[in-house]
Formats: C-alpha cells, sequence, structure tokens
C-alpha cells in the first residue's frame, strides 16, 4: 500500500515536472518560430521594391538581381546615398542609368555603413536564391495578390471553388465584369469598382465581418477564412485596375419570354388543327351538361 | 422577438392549421360541396399549366430536400443561367395557366353557376403568387442560387420546429411577401372547391404518359392483328 502510494507520489510529481518543463520551454518555442526577418530584407521592402524588383524583371528601375557582379560595393554605397551628386558629377553609369530611366530619378537614401551592409548582404542573397520577392511588412493588401490568388479569388467569387465553412458564392447577389453571360446576381450592387470605391480599409472589415443585414444572416456560421478574403480582396482589386465599366446586363425577362413564347408554339403546333384531348367538343361545360348541341 | 421573425416562426404553423381546418369544415360541414364544373381551357394552356408546374415544383421541391446538391450544381455561372431561365420559363408557363384557369372560373361566376366566389379568390390568390415569384426572379436574380443558401435553411428548420427566421427577415420585401402569400393560399386552398388537378395537375401529367404509353401499346396490337389478317 505505502509502495503503491510512493508510486503516486512519484508519478504526480514527475507529471507536475513535466508539465513546468512545458510551461517554461513553450514560450521559448513560440519565440523560436518566428525568425526576425532580415534587416535587408526588411530595407528593401521599405524603400526599394516599389520602384525595383530583384529577379522579377525591370519596374521603374532596373533588376537588381546580380548587382554584385555588376557594380563595386563602394560605388553603390555612394550611388544610394545621393544618386543627383554621382550624376552631375559626370559618373558615366550614373549617367548611362539616368538616360535610360528618364525622366524618373531615383530620390537619395540616407542609409547607414549598417544599412548598406545588409541591403548588400540581402542582394548577394537573393541573387544567389536567383530572385527574392519582397518580405510582407503586416497585413497585405489585396493589391498584393500574385495571378495565382486572383484566379483564386476569381474561383471563389463565382461559386467554382466553395468555401471551407459553406458560405454563398459571391456571385449569386454580386456581379462584377465580365462574369458570366447574364452578370452575377442583383439582389447586392455591382462589385467592379468596390476596392476602388471602398478601398482596402473599406473592404476589409466588410470581408471580415460580413455586417450588412443579409450577408450576416447568410454567413452566420459560415465567414470567409482569411486566405479566402484576401484571395476575393486580391480579385476585387484586380478587377477595379481597368477603369472599363460593366457592361449593360441582358434583359433577362426578354429571355424568358421568348423561351415562353417557343414552348407555347410549339404546344399549338404540336396540337394541329383539332386539339387532342376535348377539342372536337367545342360546347361549354354549361352545354354539354344540358345536352345542348354545339 | 420582432413582428417580422414572428410571423415567420408561427405562420407557417397556423397556416398548416387553418388548412387542416379548413379541409375538415369542407368534409365534414360542407360535405365536400364542390364549385360547379367551369368550361375547359385551351389545351396550350393546359399544357403550359402541366409543364410549368412540373418545373416548379421539380425546383422548389428538389432545392428544399437536397440543398447541399443544388450548390454543387449551381456552383458555375453558366449552370446558373440555364437553370435559372428554365425556372423562368416554367414560372411563366404556369402563371400563364393559371390566367387561363382563372378566366374560365370567372366566366362561370358570371354566368351564375353556384359556388364560383371562393374558388375565383383562390385562383386569383395563386395567379398573384405566380406573379409575386416571377418578379423575385426577374428583380433579384439568382433567386435560385439564395434559395438554397437563404430559403432552404429556413424550411428545414421548420420542418424540425425549430425556426431560424434571420435569413428571411433580412430578406428584401418582396421575398417576404411571396412567402406570406404562399401561407395564406395554403390555409385557404380547402376554401376554394376545385380538385387538386385543377390546379397542380400531377394525376394530369402521369396520366399523360400512362395514355400515351396505352396508345402505343394499342397501335402496336392494332398493327400486329392487321398483318396476321390475309
Amino acid at each position: 500500500m505505502l509502495r503503491k502510494r510512493n508510486f503516486i507520489t512519484s508519478r504526480t510529481r514527475w507529471s507536475r515536472v513535466g508539465c513546468l518543463l512545458a510551461a517554461a520551454l513553450a514560450p521559448a518555442t513560440a519565440f523560436g518560430a518566428e525568425t526576425p526577418p532580415d534587416p535587408g530584407a526588411v530595407l528593401f521592402s521599405e524603400r526599394c521594391s516599389t520602384c525595383h524588383n530583384i529577379g522579377g524583371g525591370v519596374k521603374v528601375g532596373p533588376d537588381l538581381l546580380g548587382l554584385g557582379a555588376r557594380r563595386p560595393k563602394v560605388w553603390f554605397a555612394k550611388f544610394v546615398r545621393g544618386p543627383g551628386q554621382l550624376i552631375d558629377a559626370g559618373d558615366p553609369t550614373a549617367a548611362a542609368l539616368f538616360q535610360k530611366f528618364a525622366p524618373v530619378r531615383m530620390p537619395d537614401q540616407p542609409l547607414t555603413d549598417q544599412e548598406v551592409d545588409a541591403v548588400w548582404a540581402y542582394f548577394a542573397s537573393c541573387s544567389d536564391k536567383g530572385g527574392c520577392q519582397p518580405v510582407a511588412l503586416g497585413p497585405r493588401w489585396g493589391t498584393d495578390g500574385s495571378a495565382e490568388e486572383v484566379a483564386r479569388g476569381r474561383a471563389i467569387f463565382v461559386g467554382e471553388r466553395r468555401l471551407q465553412r459553406g458560405g454563398a458564392p459571391c456571385f449569386s447577389c454580386h456581379g462584377v465584369r465580365g462574369e458570366g453571360w447574364m452578370g452575377g446576381g442583383t439582389l447586392g450592387p455591382d462589385l467592379t469598382f468596390s476596392y476602388a470605391r471602398l478601398g482596402e480599409k473599406g473592404l476589409a472589415p466588410v470581408l471580415n465581418d460580413m455586417s450588412t443585414p443579409v450577408m450576416s444572416s447568410v454567413y452566420g456560421d459560415a465567414k470567409l477564412e482569411d486566405d479566402e478574403q484576401f484571395a476575393v480582396k486580391a480579385y476585387l482589386a484586380d478587377i477595379a485596375r481597368s477603369g472599363a465599366f460593366p457592361r449593360k446586363d441582358r434583359d433577362f425577362f426578354a429571355l424568358g419570354l421568348e423561351g415562353t413564347l417557343i414552348v407555347l408554339g410549339a404546344f399549338v403546333l404540336r396540337r394541329g388543327p383539332r386539339g387532342p384531348r376535348g377539342a372536337d367538343d367545342t360546347r361549354s361545360a354549361r352545354d354539354r351538361d344540358e345536352g345542348r348541341p354545339s | 422577438m420582432k413582428l417580422t421573425a414572428t410571423v415567420f416562426s408561427y405562420g407557417p404553423y397556423l397556416a398548416a392549421f387553418a388548412f387542416a381546418g379548413a379541409w375538415l369544415y369542407r368534409w365534414g360541414i360542407l360535405r365536400n360541396q364542390s364549385a360547379a364544373e367551369a368550361d375547359d381551357i385551351r389545351p396550350e394552356a393546359e399544357g403550359a399549366l402541366a409543364l410549368g408546374f412540373t418545373t416548379l415544383f421539380l425546383g422548389h421541391l428538389t432545392t428544399a430536400l437536397a440543398p447541399g446538391a443544388m450548390r454543387v450544381l449551381l456552383a458555375d455561372p453558366g449552370r446558373v443561367t440555364v437553370i435559372e431561365t428554365a425556372g423562368m420559363v416554367g414560372a411563366l408557363l404556369f402563371a400563364f395557366g393559371v390566367g387561363a384557369r382563372l378566366l374560365s372560373r370567372v366566366r362561370a361566376l358570371r354566368e351564375g353557376r353556384p359556388r364560383q366566389g371562393s374558388a375565383v379568390l383562390v385562383l386569383g390568390l395563386l395567379f398573384v403568387v405566380c406573379l409575386s415569384g416571377l418578379y423575385l426572379t426577374v428583380a433579384y436574380r439568382w433567386i435560385t442560387v439564395w434559395y438554397a443558401y437563404i430559403f432552404a435553411p429556413y424550411l428545414r428548420s421548420l420542418a424540425v420546429t425549430e425556426p431560424v427566421t434571420a435569413s428571411i427577415v433580412a430578406s428584401p420585401f418582396a421575398v417576404k411577401v411571396h412567402a406570406l402569400l404562399v401561407m395564406a393560399l395554403g390555409a385557404l386552398w380547402p376554401m376554394a372547391g376545385v380538385g387538386l388537378d385543377e390546379i397542380f395537375p400531377l394525376r394530369a401529367v402521369a396520366r399523360r404518359y400512362v395514355v400515351r404509353a396505352d396508345a402505343r401499346a394499342h397501335r402496336a396490337t392494332a398493327g400486329a392483328v392487321a398483318e396476321e389478317r390475309p
């Protein structure tokens, strides 16, 4: 009995130690999972990625892939801190770049030596990898969506891809330019320019909260997942880029009316000059009841 | 609880009780006195009624019973357009057929045939239900899709006696009117004194095929007998 109690006590003690260890290690593991971003990558994303790609081709300025092989670091440090001064000083490389990308003139970037080192190292590592994408510096905007995300957003919008929580596709109540032979639903407004009209800050909460009365009831337990929200946002941002207005929808009622007339015409043609049922007896019900001749 | 939510929570059950009460009244007290027969409608109107009813009946019933399957089917703009157009043609045909029946009953009422008033009233109500459905189809596309997402869950919640009215309460006014008219029609139907076949021609639809099959068999037999003759 005593041995049994000792066994239970020791097991409880070990389990407590285990819990404490797990509790002590958990935050460390959590922190360990989030590796701090490369300072060079952050600098590039903040200061350079608007005009430059690394491996993605010429943007506003030249592609920076393989920059370390093309230019010395000292020249880069001078140029990035004051491109205008270097051009005015008659540097041939700076002048050639200015002529190639005119009329855009690169603004001065007052980087410290450490920052120049960091961004230069980042360029080198990216060149080894064949290119880099800018790192995300906060919640992504719809305009940052890749072509795949835009395509996914379209599939979600029109219902080709089911929502993970089973909600209705946007297309059932909303239209966008160029989707569907007859256009989208008309219960809600057309969303072709919703991103341009509401902007990131206006559209993101609508997709997240589904706050209109109909949407909140339809999507009560079926809200969009984060990745779905982003894909739809990316699709709406993409479709808002072109300023073309949606075409006028075809007249749905006219289509239905034409179909009905065709069916009725088929009935008449099929019946021929004399109908199949009761056509040979054209008397009214009262005449039939009373045995009157037609 | 808001008034609309209350109406859509209890209304369908009240309509069902009213239907049962009216049915008992007609059978027990009125001894099933039916309205006098009205004139036949034209064969194309009868065909339109049968085809329109079949289309609408299948569309409404399939979506209510299997909304998940319907959602999968409707997950493509092209398919939605085809199904919606077919539904609209069905609704127009049904409205045409019901309109013809209504006119026939109005003529019978003018001729002074007995017990036509209630028949005209109920057929008129059915005609308005039809028109309100058509209005919904045209004004709020794509009604088939959001019927599967908004209306079907409401109908299923009614079936398990735990009404969830949030979606129907948030729907446009025309949707609520259509639903209320359907409830009123259900409650008043037994008072019409007309056979179910006159409006919901299930037996007529079945009979068409049975008669056609019989006719084919008859023709085949007659042909065989003619060949046997010297």
